[in-house]
């Protein structure tokens, strides 16, 4: 699903990361773990080509991304879920708006949209909530709107950045127990983060950054 | 895509509501430029019609040589008539020459020399396409340049003033809408602009999200043709003001029956959309470069 050989991208010499290779599988749930700049956010933007490819070859979903024309990177994006650490929501629209834009993005019926809309709000426990503006919620309830978002497009790829780095350990494990459900369905989820005791009683496949190399 | 075109109608509808007053100030600047561009398009086809009326007085007299008979005379006159830029023209025999003379002088010339020394001539009318110094000028020596012609002459000086005028105003007329033009683009754009800026971080999400150049571009652009739009409303609105007062107070001077006021409905429908269009690319581009 996701695959990484010998990737290479740097911001500036010495800064970036450097012949990493590793795959995810469909249904996968994978960490991606190591202390602040150690790599593990450069690693989700070559996935969605926020940042350009010095070497190596990236597979998603069996396409090359590595060497992809800038318009296509659009495309790329629209297969993927995204949830971010800071979460990224648009604070003057709706819960329902926010969750829409991805599905406005790729041009579906308003019907279709809304139909979507409210089936991922409820498997994100938010369906009462779908008028409310994000600032009008509490962290974890943002970040399941984020993670609605992420997931209304039924992606089989999920990206998330350091999705509980603003939450509380409770709500985090709720997040982590959210987006393990949905690799239940095939979906192949990476994520960053760099709290080892929230990851470790999970027993999932982690791979260990450090200075933007895999720690083997 | 009929979908995609909907929603983006509706985001650039909400970001005109929730930017009122820099839209309303954009807007209200097209509609001030369309109507001075209006005016300045009325004007100049007044201009152009009181020009024409004056420009009936463009005129080349030819005098034939004294030795030719009226015959030669009648058949070299009918030549000129077929040269291009002709429109028509009168031929004046030795009688009509010196009925001619007497209404200017009060004087028959008979009486003062005994005989007719007045040669054949003719007035021709030039054509309203040729209505200018070079191509009257052009005429005159193709005239000259017949062996039985004596002299052929019009009123050079006053034609090359009258023409240098008509250059000037229509000269002065396009570099003021020129001007207007390009300080409305800068309007529109910068109000554009701040827009954009506003939404930095909403266009950054979008573009995480999938969101290809074209989709964040169409709404800036939908929402310069909306300020064009509306501009060009309020433009025509106060222009049919303009041409009710007009019509009212200043109708020995300007015939507001000379206006296609359809054309000039049309006429500020596209500059406004023009405007609108140039100042969101010139917002985007400014943007992008950024």
């Amino acid at each position: 699903m996701i695959k990484f050989e010998k990737v290479t991208a740097t911001y500036k010499e010495n800064i970036g990361i450097f012949d990493i290779s590793f795959q995810v599988d469909p249904g996968e749930m994978v960490f991606l773990m190591g202390p602040t700049g150690a790599g593990k956010s450069t690693v989700l933007k070559a996935i969605y080509r926020g940042l350009e490819i010095n070497s190596g070859q990236i597979l998603i979903d069996n396409e090359e991304v590595s060497t992809i024309n800038k318009y296509k990177i659009p495309k790329i994006r629209q297969k993927i879920g995204m949830i971010f650490q800071d979460f990224k929501l648009l604070n003057n629209r709706t819960v329902l708006e926010n969750v829409a834009l991805p599905l406005r993005i790729m041009g579906y019926p308003t019907e279709v949209i809304y139909n979507k809309v409210n089936e991922t709000l409820s498997k994100v426990g938010l369906k009462k909530l779908y008028k409310s503006y994000p600032l009008e919620l509490s962290g974890g309830e943002q970040q399941r709107v984020c993670i609605a978002r992420a997931l209304v497009k039924n992606p089989k790829i999920i990206l998330a950045d350091e999705p509980t780095g603003n939450l509380d350990p409770n709500v985090s494990d709720e997040i982590l127990d959210l987006l393990d459900l949905f690799t239940e369905s095939g979906s192949a989820v990476l994520m960053s983060t760099h709290n080892f005791p929230l990851i470790k009683p999970r027993k999932k496949r982690f791979i260990e950054l450090s200075e933007g190399r895999i720690v083997d | 895509m009929i979908n995609k075109f909907i929603f983006l109608l509706q985001e650039s509808l909400i970001s005109i509501v929730r930017t009122k007053v820099p839209s309303i100030v954009a807007s209200l600047a097209i509609a001030v430029s369309l109507l001075v561009l209006s005016v300045a398009y009325c004007l100049f086809i007044s201009f152009e019609n009181l020009t024409l009326k004056f420009k009936d007085r463009y005129t080349v007299e030819v005098f034939f040589l004294e030795d030719i008979n009226e015959s030669e005379a009648i058949n070299e006159f009918n030549k000129i008539l077929l040269f291009d830029g002709i429109e028509e023209g009168v031929f004046i025999d030795k009688k009509k020459a010196a009925n001619i003379f007497k209404k200017e002088f009060d004087e028959d010339i008979l009486n003062i020399l005994g005989s007719n020394p007045l040669p054949f001539s003719a007035i021709y009318t030039v054509a309203e396409s040729h209505r200018n110094y070079s191509s009257i000028s052009e005429i005159t020596e193709k005239i000259e340049f017949l062996p039985s012609i004596d002299a052929a002459v019009y009123e050079k000086d006053a034609i090359i003033k009258f023409d240098k005028l008509i250059k000037n105003i229509i000269a002065f007329i396009f570099a003021l809408s020129f001007f207007i033009v390009l300080v409305v683009i800068f309007f529109v754009s910068n109000t554009i602009l701040l827009v954009i800026y506003s939404k930095k971080e909403d266009i950054e999400i979008s573009k995480l999200l999938g969101a290809s150049n074209l989709f964040v571009k169409v709404p800036y652009m939908i929402e310069g043709i909306i300020y064009g739009i509306v501009g060009a409303i309020v433009s025509i609105l106060l222009l049919y003001l303009l041409y009710g007062l007009t019509d009212y107070f200043l109708s020995s001077l300007l015939k507001v029956s000379d206006y296609d006021f359809v054309k000039i409905v049309i006429l500020n429908f596209s500059a406004g959309i023009l405007l609108g269009v140039l100042g969101s690319s010139k917002a985007l581009a400014s943007y992008v470069r950024n």
